[in-house]
């Protein structure tokens, strides 16, 4: 269902819409109102909401990475 | 009036303004870009070189994606000079970026452990976008100056790489399975 509850002003997304936003939008690369339309989708659906739980975890894992640098082992690895 | 408060910026003053504060993200990407720590300052070095030579010619907008650019052909410059470097328009990008401390290394979930042995399992393409999106902190726009490629090749890339991340986690359950989608 792509529009729903007949107040909103904004168009409600379906799961299918999220999934295609959902990278841009946990990287802060969408806009404001496709931002709310994932959130407001998000409210209600806990289907997405695993998906955003499971890359959030892994965004943030990643990004302990970074960390590392700092006493990082240098790594004789050769670019081949 | 005050002449001096009209006069145009210095060089100096110039590279303070824009090229100081990115040396953080240039050092972060550039250890992505280059297997060892000092080839990775050599190259920031190369870059910031370059960046005060052009510094005139800069206009002020998009600083970080102007410095990255410069990067990445500094860094096609010296992979040239480098006889085990090849593919220069796709440098093979790092993940591995192994802490020498016990303690760091031992407060590792099995959580992270597998994301990142996902990540370094990825192929090389997609290695490379979730290295600089997620290790670096950079933009799609960017990730797409350090590698030349269109902002939607970034996207897919990233979107493919993370996805098969998930799978590896959902295959040795430490993510939860997608139900049925609404
Ligand atoms: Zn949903």
């Amino acid at each position: 269902m792509k529009r729903s509850f007949g107040h909103a002003l904004l168009d409600t997304y379906t799961c299918h819409v999220v999934a295609k936003r959902l990278q841009r939008y946990l990287d802060g690369e969408v806009d404001g109102a496709t931002k709310l339309r994932v959130e407001r989708h998000l409210e209600t659906c806990r289907t997405c909401g695993i998906d955003v739980e499971t890359y959030t975890r892994i965004k943030a894992a990643l990004a302990r990475g970074v960390t590392d640098v700092s006493h990082a082992e240098v790594k004789s690895q050769q670019v081949v | 009036m005050n002449a001096e408060s009209v006069a145009p910026e210095s060089d100096a003053q110039m590279f303070n303004r824009y090229v100081t504060p990115e040396i953080g993200v240039l050092l972060r990407v550039a250890r992505t870009m280059t297997s060892s720590r000092s080839d990775a300052e050599d190259l920031v070095q190369e870059t910031m070189l370059r960046a005060f030579r052009s510094i005139r010619g800069f206009d002020g907008e998009h600083a970080r994606a102007w410095l990255l650019t410069i990067m990445r052909n500094a860094n096609i410059n010296r992979a040239r000079r480098t006889p085990v470097a090849d593919s220069l328009d796709e440098p093979e990008l790092l993940l591995e970026r192994t802490p020498s401390d016990p303690a760091v290394l031992a407060e590792r979930s099995e959580f992270d452990e597998a994301v990142r042995h996902a990540a370094d399992e990825l192929p090389a393409p997609f290695r490379g976008v979730v290295a600089l999106v997620d290790l670096d902190g950079l933009t799609y726009a960017d990730a797409a100056a350090v590698l030349d490629v269109p902002i939607g090749t970034v996207m897919s890339r990233l979107h493919r790489g993370r996805r098969r991340i998930k799978q590896h986690l959902i295959e040795r359950g430490l993510a939860p399975r997608k139900a049925a989608r609404t």
